[in-house]
């Protein structure tokens, strides 16, 4: 019995794991936690403005970008503030001062999940966001550089709040600190100067455009370097090693003077002439948009149909409706942009969109002194009943037409032949004059 | 010497100046760090007042530019309601013979209405948006949920629910007001819409009988 109970001398001494302080800090605490309130807040943000998004690259770029960087970079702050302040409020700190482990390596793995957790919840939010828009973009590619500079930003800002989670002994540290950041960088995406190109949430929206290579990198190293030459100047023992702060701060103080360089208008953002390239259908008037919206080109032309069957053949009718920058040509009228009509691929309020379309037709501009005189209220009023007749302005939008409506019922009570002479005669007049717009 | 007089070195307890250096309402102030939390609520309310004065200023703006003031005033107000309801004798407190949930919705309701009422002075005039209607319906709401927050995961996280729901909807809300948006983002709303002073104003009653009821939760050294 006494042999049962004794270990063979032959058993292999129990196995005893090396300790992973990392992965411990990783793995507990607060980390996680501030990884998934990223995640959710910037995914909740980009839910509510879901069809602005999901047609191009660049516009899910643009609006993760302001996202991640308005919401996520204040949390970011906040998370690792509160992160920061936990030796001190287990009253560890002067325990962790008399381990073998140096205090920059300490700090370096306390501050990790400050840094990687929401910088890991930008990228999770970042991928749900890319697979949702990949199924509607026509042409190109996720601009990959840009968000991941974006979760460079969030991870700096976390070690930055945890370093004044350190530093500053206070409750309401991580949410003020949140909420000014917030400020910060709201306020920055309000103002036109070259520096505004720094901030994480700077706002630029042109969709047929491209960054410069080397936006991405520099990004980074902003953000990056700042961050870690922060960590560096608390952490360095003995004090002398703090000089080698200067290395991070140097990348920093570099990058910031290439994107100060930057114009301030249209900053890293260039023009790409590759997705300019019109792609039109065989309708008349044509519809053509950019290469970039190419599947969008039919959804287009399925919602402007109906405005397209009473303007085929018309003498004064428009050639082409041309969407985005295409290459412009005599009989050119330009499109609203769909996309913001678009929900996943098909254009929600095809009335309003044919509506604006129509407007777009008559949006002619008048030379002060014209839709003047006795017959200018007459004229307003048929103008008005055209654009009505064409594509009735939906009940929920726009101004009330009923004191059009009597020249809407004429134009009903024609015959087709009519109507399409009565239309071609007013194509061929000049709306501004109003002598010359005919009554229906 | 009486054996009254011989209790205290400085006389019988009954005998205290109720705004005595020691006494209990001086000694719950400092326990509960009420002087901070005062002061960063005056602080919150004249940095608020500067905000929205600044943006209505500015030339492309007008009284509809409040509306970060309105929210993030109260946020922080909100903030520092919530951390201010940290108990540092959490388990000495509950052994105390007298029942605690009288004082501790005395708290909540004394450091809310002052908040209450200097955001409202903070943002005046255009009651109808983002006036001082807004900013009183916020800092009901958001400290109703910073109190339930206290009393869910602790007083000195209790930002957190009201910072994660502000982040949420700040920028998911739509441009108008009205609709279902009246409920899920009743703090974006301008003024009047009566869902958000509903939610708001149920916030405010269930994180305060909450708090008042269950009181903060006690933090781990970790938290």
């Amino acid at each position: 019995m006494t042999a049962t109970l004794t270990p063979s001398r032959t058993d292999a001494p129990a196995r005893v794991r090396a300790a992973r302080p990392l992965r411990t800090e990783l793995r507990r605490g607060l980390g996680p936690w501030a990884g998934a309130a990223v995640a959710v807040t910037v995914l909740v943000a980009m839910y509510g403005k879901g069809p602005q998004w999901q047609t191009r690259w660049t516009d899910v770029t643009a609006l993760l970008h302001v996202t991640v960087g308005l919401l996520g970079g204040p949390l970011a702050l906040a998370a690792g503030c509160w992160q920061g302040g936990r030796d001190r409020r287990r009253g560890t700190t002067e325990l962790w001062g008399s381990v073998p482990r140096s205090p920059l390596r300490h700090l370096l793995v306390s501050a990790a999940p400050s840094a990687l957790w929401p910088a890991a919840g930008v990228l999770l939010a970042d991928t749900v966001s890319l697979l949702a828009t990949w199924p509607y973009t026509s042409v190109g590619r996720p601009f990959l550089e840009l968000l991941a500079a974006d979760a460079v930003a969030v991870a700096s800002l976390g070690a930055l709040g945890h370093l004044a989670g350190r530093l500053v002994p206070w409750r309401l540290t991580a949410p003020l600190l949140g909420i000014v950041g917030y400020v910060g960088l709201a306020i920055g995406t309000y103002t036109q100067s070259e520096a505004r190109w720094l901030s994480p949430a700077s706002e630029y929206t042109y969709p047929w455009a491209r960054t410069v290579w080397w936006f991405g990198p520099v990004s980074m190293a902003w953000t990056a370097g700042l961050a870690l030459a922060a960590l560096l100047a608390y952490g360095a023992r003995p004090a002398r090693l703090r000089a080698f702060a200067l290395i991070p701060l140097a990348v920093a103080v570099t990058a910031a003077g290439l994107i100060l360089r930057l114009p301030s208008d249209e900053g890293p953002w260039r023009l790409d002439p590759t997705l300019t390239r019109a792609v039109c259908d065989r309708g008349s008037p044509q519809v053509c948009v950019t290469v970039l919206d190419e599947k969008l080109l039919s959804a287009v032309s399925e919602a402007l149909a109906p405005l397209n069957a009473r303007l085929t053949g018309l003498p004064g009718a428009p050639t082409r409706w041309a969407v985005g920058p295409v290459d412009p040509r005599p009989g050119d009228v330009e499109l609203p942009d769909p996309t913001q009509d678009m929900v996943r691929g098909r254009v929600e309020r095809a009335d309003l969109y044919r509506n604006s379309a129509v407007a777009q037709l008559f949006a002619d501009t008048c030379e002060p002194g014209d839709l003047m005189g006795p017959n200018a209220e007459r004229a307003s009023l048929v103008n008005a009943a055209v654009i009505e007749w064409l594509a009735p302005t939906p009940s929920d939008f726009g101004p009330d037409t009923a004191v059009a409506q009597p020249y809407i019922d004429r134009l009903n009570a024609k015959s087709p032949a009519a109507q399409r002479d009565y239309l071609t005669r007013y194509l061929a007049a000049n709306p501004c004059h109003p002598d010359e717009v005919p009554i229906p | 010497m009486s054996l009254k007089g011989s209790l205290t070195p400085w006389g019988p307890l009954k005998a205290m100046n109720p705004l005595s250096p020691m006494s209990p309402l001086r000694l719950y102030a400092r326990s509960r760090a009420l002087p901070a939390a005062l002061a960063a609520l005056a602080g919150t309310a004249v940095a608020a007042a500067w905000a929205a004065h600044w943006l209505v200023s500015l030339p492309a703006f007008d009284h509809t530019a409040r509306l970060p003031v309105v929210v993030f005033g109260p946020l922080l107000a909100a903030a520092a309601i919530g951390t201010g309801l940290h108990t540092p004798s959490d388990e000495l407190d509950r052994t105390a013979v007298r029942a605690w949930w009288p004082r501790r919705l005395a708290h909540l309701l004394g450091a809310t209405v002052l908040a209450v009422a200097l955001l409202a002075l903070a943002v005046p005039g255009h009651a109808e948006a983002f006036g001082a209607p807004a900013a009183v319906r916020n800092t009901l709401g958001l400290a109703g949920v910073a109190a339930a927050g206290a009393a869910l995961i602790g007083a000195r996280l209790s930002w957190l629910p009201p910072v994660l729901f502000v982040g949420g909807v700040y920028l998911a809300a739509p441009g108008e007001p009205g609709g279902a948006a009246d409920w899920w983002a009743w703090v974006m709303q301008p003024g009047p819409q009566g869902g958000s002073w509903t939610v708001a104003v149920a916030a405010f009653t269930a994180g305060a009988t909450l708090y008042a009821w269950r009181g903060a939760r006690r933090a781990t050294a970790a938290s």
